[in-house]
């Protein structure tokens, strides 16, 4: 039941998009079109799950029993690149078409801040390793919600008179408060 | 998704083009300066050539995206669901190891997702791959043809 709301709670009530306000730099680049924003969202939720895995495992396992925590920032930013560079590779070696067309979306995981977000607030809420892999699973499928959602509003402003001065991020920003408000409307979901 | 390029060589069914830029998803990309779409380096990328375009033409080619699609739904989706399988498996078989249950899950996790990444890798490497290719699907100026008849 605790991982139930492990996971309901990452992926809807403290969404990382629209609670934390984290990975703001792929939602509005990689939101224009459905299907970038999903391919988009399934990499950053398999990225986020390994990264939480081997994040605990490096903590517990190596930094608190030595005494190492204040090393976590950059160990977890080694994690973050090192498994992003795997993935990369893995992908290019099973399928270099798959790789070819993926290949801006993978570099701009290494750079979102939600997943080194995530290590970090699975740390600091001293989550074991099933409710750090059920938080990772739950938090990548709220980004990928939200990123798919906000993909689908914008291809329907393709065709919405916008005023100019709020073409592009302007407008982009206006809805992703609004559905933020939307969010909030999940708070009331677990006690 | 859409884009153009110009066909460098040919091979067999396929082709290689260059793209100055993936205009449809780089073009207004913060991202560009810290990535290889960027104006400067042109990519070179393989695609299917079904209209047999010649070296120099230039050409539009299309990304199959729902293939694509699924592709990246078996590759990311059958390796989570391997790693949530292999946490499982570790936690319930943990009586049996020396290890705290937190230990045999993580290393159950670790076992089935290498054991996926292997199977997905043999499963790729049997399908043809040339079906996620994009697809050259007009050619634009036929410059290689008349590269070919002012030569001869």
């Amino acid at each position: 039941m605790e991982l139930a709301a492990i996971f309901i709670s990452a992926m809807l009530i403290n969404n990382f998009v629209f609670y934390y306000f984290l990975g703001i730099c792929p939602f509005l680049g990689v939101s224009k079109k459905i299907d970038s924003a999903f391919s988009m969202g399934l990499a950053v939720t398999f990225v986020m799950t390994l990264t939480a895995v081997v994040s605990w495992a490096i903590n517990y396992w190596i930094l608190i029993p030595y005494g190492l925590d204040y090393l976590q920032i950059v160990s977890f930013i080694l994690v973050i690149a090192s498994l992003v560079q795997l993935v990369e590779m893995f992908i290019r070696k099973i399928s270099p078409p798959l790789y070819q067309a993926m290949g801006i979306y993978l570099p701009l995981i290494t750079t979102n801040c939600a997943i080194m977000g995530l290590a970090i607030i699975a740390a600091r809420k001293e989550y074991g390793l099933a409710e750090t892999v059920i938080f990772g699973v739950g938090a990548g499928l709220g980004f990928t919600l939200a990123i798919v959602l906000m993909a689908g509003i914008r291809e329907q402003l393709e065709l919405a008179d916008v005023p100019e001065a709020l073409k592009g991020p302007g407008i982009a920003l206006i809805i992703a408060g609004i559905m933020a408000l939307a969010f909030m409307g999940f708070s009331g979901m677990i006690k | 998704m859409k884009d153009k390029g110009w066909v460098v060589s040919t091979k067999n069914d396929l082709a290689q083009i260059e793209v100055a830029c993936l205009t449809d998803s780089c073009q207004k990309c913060a991202a560009r300066n810290i990535c290889a779409g960027n104006n400067q380096s042109k990519g070179l990328l393989t695609v299917k050539n079904p209209l047999n375009a010649d070296s120099g033409d230039e050409v539009e080619i299309e990304i199959p995206d729902t293939k694509y699609n699924m592709a990246l739904i078996l590759l990311f989706g059958s390796l989570l669901a391997a790693s949530l399988l292999g946490m499982g498996v570790g936690y319930v078989l943990s009586p049996l190891f020396p290890l705290s249950s937190q230990e045999t899950s993580f290393f159950g996790l670790l076992f089935f997702l290498i054991l996926a990444g292997i199977i997905l890798w043999r499963h790729f490497q049997k399908k043809n791959k040339a079906h996620l290719y994009p697809v050259i699907i007009d050619i634009i100026k036929n410059e290689g043809s008349y590269n070919k008849k002012g030569g001869q």
